[in-house]
């Protein structure tokens, strides 16, 4: 073997380069149109079967991984000096000069008396050649092609979804989407009315973010995954501003017990209403009765209401109740009743905070509904009952369509029967630990909400069903160690809990952090 | 020899052989390059365009030993390769002595080599193939150089023997003598009726030529140059896989590897001739027609249609690849 001449040598070196750089660009060719083909099949798909992921998504994914690939393999050792030589051979005219030299010197060829001859010869045409040499490999042949195919799959990403074929599972999901969103509108129109009546400004406010959500969904060619997208959106933001509404709430009641507070995450606007209504009563009882027996009678009231009350009151309601029992005790009626006009005006701001953040749930749970009926996809509707929020059990012997959160959770199994199953390790069964059933109240309903406009009219009062008798917990409440409190957050973090729920949970336990 | 010298006795060569013809200068140096390469020519033409003549001025100009025979229908073997007669010596004792034939000189002459029957063609073939003659038995090695120039008329086919393709694939080139240039033709009138007859002189020695041929077998040949040969051949015939498209239509047998011998032999000639030391694409192109046209056996349905075999030739070239690797 001898060396290869110096000259011969860098030029194959460069000539190696540039066809490292020539295959690089063959790759990306390749790889875009098979890029293109998969992104058009995939957009063409989506006329029959709802997407999991956009035609776009996927083009532009492909695009920058063949870029990406070609560019590595541009940026990767060039190999294979003979086949660089016999390009350059061709390319640069040299008469197949430099392979065979190369051949010679590497000793694939059998040495001949004109071996020398070859060799100096390439080197002399080498040496020309190099300065200013530029191998004209130019585009793979398969670049325009590529191209008009990526040109197409783009046209093809940005036309043609939404576009769905009829009697289809995308089809089907499309008409469910622009039904929700016709459902979506009827919401609106409720909310805007709810927020109306009971004087909600938050709602009020987002209100027509939601009718425009829903003319959305009607409007345009959305598909599932655009439609569960803007959805969430929205819900994220509804979600936000009713936070922020119970996080005023939660400052307003300023409460200092626990048990208190967990009665409060519910807010039972119900009791609310009533506690208004009968501080209005007592104002009004107030002015008219201020001396004797019904003066006392006053006062009782006052202190039972003032004590049944005080997890739902306002600290300042609190305190000007108080003042109002005091002043009246003194004698000072007009004292008093101006403390309870304060009281009941208190308690009118928090009723209103309530209702707000009342209707924005009643909001975030339609959307939620929304999505969770255009996630089903195609399937049966839901029945009437399903659609008003009644859950209905599946019949004995069918199998439910689950989303694939709820297969998970069904995947897990059931606690183990015996001591070991519910909250409390080796303190017996669960429904030992549950204890006996709270008594239900066989009566028939009775509307809670007067429809009208709220200080017009005969003032209407009725009894109002109580909740189940009260039993002290069985579970007792012990102390957290950091790390539970941790996981919790984990669990809070990566579970799937429903938006209605996902306040009180929390507030559950920051409440159990503040217990700490 | 050198490859300076080689080229140097080259262009003596053919310029000492273009003192007598006029024009054909692609001819003449096919012709040197097959007698460089050690193969015989098969001269194809017309009568009286000076294919006889060019081979005698070869001759003149190589101070070889030459011989001209006219093939006729009844020319025997014996009459070419020579024949054992009765001798008597002074004592008046008989024996027999072989009496060498023409064949027995080192530039040798066919002259209507189809005129001959196949008995006596084969005659002169084997002993193109083996530079050797045997007779009675005894072996007779022909003296190095050695060249065989046969020629045959294309148009006049009544009373001949067309070569067989066996026998065709023996030689190393097929050249065809064409009609000159008007100027030429002009020029040959000045020179060959005018009060004296131009003569070539001799330049080269047969030493020369053997120190030649043995040069060309130096040049080097690159592995995917051999390939390209391989597959040039390949392409000729119709059942091949890479076969050109006219070979698949119209040829019945494609060439042999004689016939990839040839193009490499003749192309490592035309590269010293190129002041090259290896053999390029561009000679094998150069020599595909004359070393390949004759291997191409068409079909019926090339023979009907009229095809020329250099069309298929030009086919072949065009359809083959020269690197298989490169991919744009």
């Amino acid at each position: 073997m001898t060396p290869v001449p110096r000259y011969a040598l860098r030029l194959l070196r460069r000539a190696a380069r540039a066809l490292a750089w020539n295959r690089a660009r063959l790759w990306a060719v390749r790889g875009l149109t098979v890029t293109a083909a998969v992104s058009t099949a995939w957009t063409l798909a989506g006329a029959v079967i709802p997407l999991p992921l956009p035609p776009w998504h996927l083009l532009v994914a492909g695009l920058a991984v063949c870029l990406l690939t070609g560019l590595v393999r541009g940026l990767l050792p060039a190999g294979g000096l003979l086949y660089a030589a016999q390009v350059a051979d061709v390319e640069l005219r040299l008469r197949e000069r430099l392979s065979t030299a190369l051949e010679l010197a590497t000793g694939r060829l059998r040495p001949t008396a004109l071996a020398g001859e070859v060799l100096r010869d390439a080197e002399a045409r080498a040496r020309d050649a190099l300065p200013g040499m530029r191998l004209r490999l130019g585009w793979p042949s398969g670049t325009r092609r590529a191209l008009v195919a990526v040109g197409l799959a783009t046209l093809a990403a940005v036309i043609l979804p939404g576009f769905t074929l009829p009697a289809t599972p995308a089809r089907e999901t499309a008409v469910r989407i622009k039904r929700e969103g016709q459902r979506l509108q009827r919401v609106a129109g409720n909310l805007e009315q709810r927020a109306r009546a009971e004087r909600a400004p938050q709602a009020r406010r987002l209100a027509p973010e939601v009718r425009g959500l829903a003319e959305e969904l009607q409007r345009q060619r959305l598909d599932r995954r655009g439609a569960l997208a803007r959805i969430a959106a929205l819900e994220r933001r509804l979600e936000a501003a009713r936070r922020q509404l119970g996080r005023r709430i939660g400052e307003a009641i300023n409460t200092q017990t626990p048990e208190a507070a967990s009665q409060s995450l519910f807010r039972p606007s119900a009791a609310l209403e009533q506690t208004i209504r009968e501080l209005r009563e007592l104002a009004a009882r107030l002015s008219q009765v201020p001396e004797g027996e019904g003066r006392e009678d006053l006062l009782r009231h006052l202190g039972e209401l003032a004590r049944a009350a005080e997890a739902q009151m306002p600290a300042q309601a609190r305190r000007a109740l108080e003042e109002a029992r005091r002043r009246t005790e003194a004698g000072d009626a007009d004292a008093g009743q101006r403390a309870l006009a304060q009281a009941i005006a208190e308690m009118d701001a928090l009723r209103a905070l309530v209702a707000d953040e009342s209707v924005l749930r009643m909001a975030e749970q339609e959307l939620e509904r929304s999505a969770l009926s255009i996630a089903r996809g195609a399937g049966p509707e839901p029945s009437v009952e399903a659609q008003q929020g009644e859950v209905q059990a599946p019949p004995p012997g069918s199998v439910a369509r689950r989303l694939p959160e709820q297969e998970e959770e069904a995947s897990i199994p059931p606690p183990p029967r015996g001591p070991d199953e519910g909250s409390t390790p080796g303190q017996g069964t669960l429904g030992e630990k549950l204890g006996p059933q709270t008594p239900r109240l066989d009566a028939p309903g009775e509307r809670s909400r007067v429809v009208g406009q709220e200080g017009e009219g005969q003032l209407l009062t009725t009894e109002l069903l109580g909740p189940g008798r009260r039993v002290p917990a069985r579970a007792p409440l012990v102390r957290l160690s950091p790390q539970a409190v941790r996981r919790a957050d984990e669990h809070m973090a990566a579970a799937r809990i429903p938006a209605a729920l996902r306040e009180v949970v929390r507030r559950y336990f920051l409440l159990l952090a503040e217990r700490r | 020899m050198d490859p300076q010298g080689f080229r140097q006795t080259f262009g003596r060569l053919k310029a000492e052989i273009q003192k007598v013809i006029v024009g054909y200068e692609a001819l003449i140096e096919e012709v040197l390059t097959a007698l460089i390469a050690g193969g015989h020519v098969l001269l194809e033409g017309v009568p009286g365009l000076g294919k006889t003549l060019l081979v005698k001025t070869l001759a003149q100009a190589l101070d070889l030993r030459y011989s001209r025979i006219q093939f006729t229908p009844d020319l025997m073997p014996a009459d070419i390769i020579g024949t054992n007669v009765v001798m008597q010596d002074e004592e008046g004792r008989r024996f027999f002595e072989f009496q060498r034939g023409p064949i027995f000189s080192q530039i040798v002459l066919a002259d209507e080599i189809n005129r001959a029957t196949p008995k006596t063609q084969s005659a002169l073939l084997e002993a193109m193939q083996e530079h050797a003659v045997t007779a009675a038995g005894v072996h007779y090695p022909l003296e190095e150089p050695f060249f065989v120039l046969a020629t045959q008329n294309p148009i006049e086919m009544e009373g001949t023997y067309p070569l067989p393709e066996a026998q065709v694939d023996r030689f190393l080139f097929k050249l065809r003598v064409p009609f000159p240039a008007l100027d030429d033709l002009v020029k040959i009138m000045e020179r060959t009726t005018g009060p004296e007859m131009p003569a070539a002189q001799p330049v080269a020695s047969g030493a020369s030529i053997l120190a030649m041929q043995a040069l060309a077998r130096e040049v080097a040949v690159a592995t995917h140059v051999k390939d390209y040969v391989a597959r040039l051949i390949r392409a000729t015939h119709p059942e091949a896989e890479g076969a050109a498209s006219q070979a698949r239509r119209f040829v019945r047998y494609g060439a042999s590897p004689r016939g990839a011998l040839a193009l490499l032999l003749a192309a490592k000639v035309r590269a010293l001739l190129q002041e090259r030391a290896n053999v390029s694409f561009e000679d094998l192109r150069a020599v595909a027609l004359p070393a390949l046209r004759h291997r191409v056996i068409l079909n019926f349905e090339g023979e009907a249609e009229g095809i020329d075999p250099d069309d298929i030739v030009r086919n072949v070239l065009e359809e083959t690849p020269e690197l298989v690797r490169v991919r744009r």
